[in-house]
This record gives C-alpha cells, sequence and structure tokens, in this order.
C-alpha cells in the first residue's frame, strides 16, 4: 500500500466506519464490500467524473439483492456474512469475466476527493445517530430482536446500513483509484484493515456515534503504525 | 465400503496418465484439506480460514527448506503453531466470532505473505522447492492416512464428545466431559492433517506462494460440507467431485468455478435448510 498517511488514515477511518454500522446495523459482517471498492475503481477507470452518480444507482443495485437475500433465507449472523462472502466473490468474478485484462491502470485526475468522502460519510453516520433516527438505532444495536417488538422498522434500517455501506464503499473506490493498477481484489486488503479496526474500536464497547469516534482514533493509530513501520 | 472408496481414490492417479493422474492428485489434497476442516466442524467450529493452516505448512516448510534444506522441520514446527493459534481462537471466541476470527485470520496471511522475503527469494513470486521426492505418493499416502484418521476419529470417544460439545457446550462439562482437552486435541488433529496437506502442495508444485492463502482455498471446504449436505462423513469424496467439476469449469472461462463458489456460498443457507428439512423427514418416518 504506497499511499500516504492522511490517505491511508481516511480509507481505513471510512471503511472501518462502514463494516461497523453495517454490522451493528443489518447484524452481519459485510464481506462483499471489498468488491463494491473494487467497483467503484473500475466506474472511475471507465467513468471518470460520472462515476459518482453510477455509484448511487449501483450501491442500490449491489446492495437490495443482498438485503433481499439476507431477510429471506438467513437465519443468523453466521449464515448472513457466509452469503456476503458468496455475493463479494460473485461480484469479483463478474468483474473479472466481464473486464477480460488482468489489470487497469487509471491516470486519469477526473476524482480525487478523498476528504471530502471522509467528511460526508461521517457526517452522515453521526447526523444519522444525533437524529430522531438515532435512538431507534442505538435501540437495534443494543438489542435488535426488542427494537423489533417495539415496532422499530430493523429491517428498514437494516437496508439503509447496507446501502449506505456500499454507496461509500464504492466511493471510496471511486476517489482513491487515481495512480494505481487496479484488478478484481483491489479492496480486500482496504476491507482487512477496516475488519480489523472496527474490532479493536470495539474493545470499549460504546454504541453510537461514540463508537465512530473510537474508530477514528484507532485508524490514526493503525495509519501513524503503517507510516513509521512499512 | 467407504475405506475402500478412499484407497480407490489414492489409487486413481496411478492407475490414470498424464494430466486427468496429475489433476485427481491435486484433488486428493483439497480432500485432505476438507477432512481436516470437517474435523473441526464435528465440534460445531466453521473455519472460514483454512488457508492459513496449510499455507502456513508449506511457506515454513519451503523457508526451513531454504535455510536449513529441511522440509519437515518446518512441517514439524507448523502443526503446534497453527494448533495453539486455533485452540486459543475457540476459547476466546464464540461460534459465530470464530468464523470472522479465521476468516480474518487467513486474509492477513494472504495480505501478509507477499513481504515475506529471504535474501533475494519469496515476495510476490514465493519460493521454489527443488526435490525429487515422489509428491503424488505422498499426496495418496495423506490422503489415505488423513481418512483413516478421521473416520477413526468420528466413531471415537473424542469424537462423540466433540459433537456434544457442538450441541450444547454447558451440558458437556456438565456431564463430566473436559472440553478444553477436547478442544485442544481436535485443534492438534486438525492442524496436523491440514499441515500435511500444505507440505503435500508445496511438493506437488515444488512453489510456494501467497495464492496458497488466498480465499478459494479458505472457502473450499466449506463449499464441500454444503455439497454432502451436511453428511461430513462423505466429504472427502464430495470435495474431489467438486474440485474436478471446478477444474473443468476454469478451462471452459477462467474464473467461472469460483462463480460456483460464489453461488454455493451465497445460497449456502437455503441448502443448510433444505437438508435439515429431509433430515426430519427421515426421522418422521
Amino acid at each position: 500500500m504506497a499511499l500516504t498517511f492522511l490517505e491511508n488514515f481516511f480509507i481505513f477511518s471510512v471503511f472501518a466506519s462502514l463494516i461497523s454500522f453495517n454490522f451493528r446495523i443489518g447484524k452481519f459482517l459485510n464481506l462483499s464490500l471489498y468488491s463494491a471498492f473494487s467497483v467503484g475503481a473500475y466506474l472511475v477507470y471507465f467513468f471518470g467524473e460520472l462515476s459518482v452518480v453510477l455509484a448511487f444507482l449501483l450501491s442500490f443495485l449491489i446492495a437490495y439483492p443482498l438485503f433481499l437475500i439476507k431477510e429471506r433465507i438467513c437465519r443468523g449472523v453466521m449464515d448472513a456474512t457466509i452469503v456476503s462472502l458468496g455475493y463479494g466473490i460473485a461480484i469479483e468474478e463478474i468483474l473479472r469475466i466481464g473486464v477480460q485484462k488482468g489489470y487497469y491502470y487509471v491516470v486519469s485526475e477526473g476524482v480525487r476527493a478523498l476528504p471530502e468522502v471522509f467528511i460526508a460519510s461521517y457526517l452522515l453516520l453521526i447526523g444519522f445517530y444525533l437524529s430522531p433516527h438515532g435512538i431507534r438505532l442505538k435501540f437495534i444495536e443494543e438489542d435488535e430482536e426488542l427494537a423489533r417488538m417495539c415496532g422499530v422498522n430493523s429491517a428498514a434500517y437494516g437496508f439503509a446500513s447496507i446501502f449506505i455501506a456500499t454507496f461509500f464503499a464504492i466511493l471510496l473506490g471511486v476517489v482513491s483509484s487515481e495512480g494505481a493498477a487496479i484488478h478484481p481484489r483491489i479492496g480486500l486488503s482496504y476491507m482487512l484493515a477496516g475488519i480489523l479496526i472496527a474490532a479493536i474500536a470495539t474493545i470499549k464497547r460504546s454504541v453510537g456515534e461514540r463508537n465512530l469516534v473510537n474508530i477514528t482514533a484507532v485508524s490514526l493509530a493503525a495509519s501513524m503504525f503503517l507510516e513509521v513501520f512499512v | 465400503m467407504r475405506f475402500l472408496m478412499y484407497v480407490v481414490a489414492a489409487l486413481l492417479p496411478f492407475l490414470l496418465k498424464g494430466y486427468v493422474s496429475w489433476l485427481i492428485g491435486l484433488a486428493l489434497i483439497y480432500a485432505t484439506i476438507s477432512i481436516s476442516w470437517a474435523i473441526l466442524e464435528n465440534e460445531g467450529r466453521v473455519s472460514m480460514g483454512h488457508s492459513f493452516v496449510v499455507g502456513l505448512s508449506a511457506y515454513l516448510s519451503a523457508i526451513t527448506y531454504l535455510l536449513f534444506n529441511s522440509l519437515a522441520a518446518g512441517f514439524l514446527i507448523s502443526i503446534p503453531l497453527s494448533a495453539i493459534l486455533f485452540y486459543i481462537l475457540k476459547r476466546t471466541t464464540g461460534k459465530t466470532a470464530f468464523v470472522f476470527a479465521t476468516f480474518t485470520l487467513s486474509l492477513l496471511s494472504y495480505v501478509i505473505a507477499p513481504y515475506i522475503v529471504i535474501g533475494e527469494r519469496g515476495g510476490e513470486e514465493g519460493f521454489f522447492i527443488l526435490h525429487d521426492l515422489p509428491s503424488l505418493l505422498f499426496s495418496s499416502f495423506s490422503f489415505v492416512a488423513s481418512a483413516i484418521v478421521f473416520e477413526s476419529f468420528l466413531k471415537s470417544k473424542l469424537g462423540y464428545f466433540a459433537r456434544a460439545i457442538k450441541s450444547d457446550e454447558l451440558a458437556s462439562r456438565a456431564v463430566g466431559i473436559e472440553v478444553e482437552k477436547v478442544k485442544l486435541t481436535t485443534s492438534v488433529i486438525s492442524s496436523a492433517i491440514g499441515s500435511f496437506a500444505g507440505l503435500s502442495i508445496a511438493l506437488y508444485f515444488s512453489h510456494v506462494s501467497p495464492e496458497i492463502f488466498s480465499l478459494e482455498v479458505s472457502v473450499f471446504p466449506f463449499i464441500s460440507y454444503v455439497v454432502t449436505g451436511g453428511r461430513k462423513e462423505y466429504i472427502a469424496f464430495t470435495s474431489i467431485a467438486l474440485f474436478l467439476i471446478s477444474s473443468y469449469l476454469n478451462a471452459l472461462l477462467t474464473g467461472a468455478h469460483l462463480l460456483l463458489y460464489a453461488m454455493l456460498l451465497i445460497f449456502s443457507p437455503k441448502i443448510g435448510g433444505w437438508v435439515y428439512a429431509k433430515g426430519q423427514e427421515r426421522l418422521k418416518v
């Protein structure tokens, strides 16, 4: 990962916050996000600035079937996580078969807005938590079954979490692939970093916006670690 | 009967010739990986990172071969290392978190492996092992030996204890099963078989690269298990069949076999539910 300290920090913190948000609200570890990142990287290669608009449409096309499969056939966190891994592999292979070349090199300077994506994703998530929806989100985080019994539409929030995570993962791919040789697994190492950071951040057992603050702190530490030792 | 089938499967590469013989030899190694995985599953632990056990053994064998001209040293070190790691994961995580932890472990090793460089060797290219050992014979022998251990394990007291832990860990403790001892023993058996598979791959290709830690190797045993319909005693045969089908699909269109894997993963809960319903039907009869 030949990225600067700031780039690492932005990508890690956004990816980790998306993974954590999806896990806490959607109730599964969404392992298809690495493919969403790769989709973003290919979008910017083929469509340049138009890729931001396409990212929105594609994220719906990717998130909705995953949500439906999760709701209809999965019996728990483990099932849904395994399904999302299969979903990620399917997207990866469709990309590999669809774009037959091994690697593409993005030289366009059309889209370069990593800090903006970082700010937008954090504003959206924190805004979500501080809005009237926040209390329901925290309720789902604490006990989804009880929340459902009390009338909270946890399925709708679940879909929203998958959609937001997929959308921002695609956007991350769009804005951070410049100068990179892209391939269908380009997002795998970032997702790994995101999972590890999200897991470390949960040690403090915070919920809602406080967890996002913890993720930012751990991402900062991880980026510094990489800067010094790698 | 199954024992006979294991022996026939192991003899096939010697009866056939050319590419088919080579392919079935490789399928036997993948079946050995699945057997190693099934021993953990018998205890209720679904590993989505079994490529770690296989890759660690292959890498350590290659490294000790490079440094000390000894394949056995690395292989022998890898068994306790992966056994201890899996045991620690079992102790510190629940059944669901174990899936996440093992998956993350394999992903981590996949990302780190290209950075392993000794002298001017390793990296993305990996390590070469120049040897004149009979690798096909070794793979077949490992397969039969693992299959016999697996069958004996399933029918042994240890196997029943492991199944009891899978059903209810607390109840198992209450009736006096030494849960930690069972967990450690199954970790050791699984790691030993997985390490044999790793060494077999290293010998078979005379080469070890970071691809050994890839997602495909990690999810392969789980998919083979899904195909068995929950009857893990047949996992070796479904692994061989799945591997051969995958190779055929890959030859038709590069990557098509991974689409098959993806579909099986996506519909694994449905297949599992169908199998459960069928099992209930059989019980009623």
